[in-house]
């Protein structure tokens, strides 16, 4: 702190009592040392916090591509009005399996796989799906 | 760019070396080593208990860390801190009492118990009487009486710290020494 410079006319006794200061001791050196190492650590942590995905945000996003999608497979779907023989079952299966795989899901079903996958969706690629 | 106490503008090297994101965090460790304690002691100052005065103090320099990139360099860098720290003081005065519904008149006898107890507090009973008295000062009195008191602040700063003007401020002094220096006499 700068010398003072300025005189202040102080009443007899404050004027005696200041050269004693307030009476209070600093912590020690550690203290300080310590305080500003939790200080960059728990502002690393709030940083680190703050960059990860909104989950409730990309749940949503993840979810509103599912529907798309099942949406565009059931609007491009050939209807054929005949029922899959037996015979031809297993090839249709393995031209269609996936879509029928997704056409068979129940919402639930799905929202759950989202649910419990949701970090592992390529956020581009949904988001080029909502788009298209 | 390394930083340097000892360097001719430490304050601007600590300012730039804060505002750079490859050094922010060994220089705010600089910056609480440098200033920490005169924060801490203007702190204590004000809220009179070592335990507030830990809260305060990071509430402080967390709000410093945070807002370095708004600090323009304007005014010093531990003025700056002071300006942030009284605000801090003055909002945490204002919540304990609220807590603890003790009207401004009676912080006086509430510091004066408390600081029997208080381990940070090695002053003798005059001392003790007169931090009581401080106490009992509405806040910006007491703001005031301490930066010119004990830290010795030249009205100018003052000024530039609080934002009012270096009139008020010593009318403010004036006013307030008074009333402690009553309240002293009165007690003897």
């Amino acid at each position: 702190m700068k010398p003072i410079k300025e005189q202040d006319e102080l009443p007899e006794l404050l004027r005696k009592m200041q050269a004693g200061g307030d009476g209070f001791r600093q912590p020690s050196v550690d203290y300080f040392e310590g305080l500003g190492e939790r200080i960059v650590a728990d502002e690393r942590k709030v940083r680190t916090l703050g960059s990860r995905p909104n989950r409730r945000w990309l749940l949503g996003v993840a979810a509103a591509a599912m529907i798309c999608l099942m949406a565009v497979f059931s609007f491009l779907r050939p209807s054929t009005g005949l029922p899959a023989t037996s015979k031809n079952n297993t090839e249709v299966v393995a031209n269609t399996s996936w879509e029928d795989q997704i056409d068979e899901l129940e919402t639930g079903e799905i929202e759950e796989y989202i649910d419990a996958n949701i970090l592992d969706f390529d956020l581009e690629l949904l988001a080029e799906d909502v788009i298209n | 760019m390394t930083i340097s106490l000892h360097a001719q503008h430490p304050d601007r090297e600590l300012r730039l070396a804060l505002t750079d994101p490859r050094q922010k965090e060994r220089a705010f460790r600089e910056l609480v080593d440098t200033y920490g304690p005169r924060l801490h002691a203007h702190i204590l100052r004000m809220v009179h208990l070592s335990a507030d005065a830990d809260d305060v103090l990071q509430n402080t320099l967390v709000k410093a860390y945070r807002g370095m990139e708004k600090y323009r360099g304007d005014s010093k860098l531990y003025t700056w801190l002071y300006r942030i720290a009284s605000n801090e003081s003055l909002n945490w005065l204002d919540k304990r009492r609220r807590r603890l519904s003790v009207t401004p008149e009676q912080e006086g006898n509430w510091v004066d118990e408390k600081l029997r107890a208080e381990p940070y507090f090695d002053g003798d009973e005059a001392q003790r009487k007169l931090q009581a008295a401080i106490a009992g000062l509405p806040d910006k009195q007491r703001l005031v009486f301490n930066l010119r008191y004990f830290d010795e602040m030249p009205y100018q700063e003052m000024s530039d710290t609080l934002g009012t003007s270096v009139g008020g401020l010593k009318a403010s002094y004036h006013l307030a020494a008074k009333k402690i220096s009553a309240q002293l006499l009165q007690n003897e």
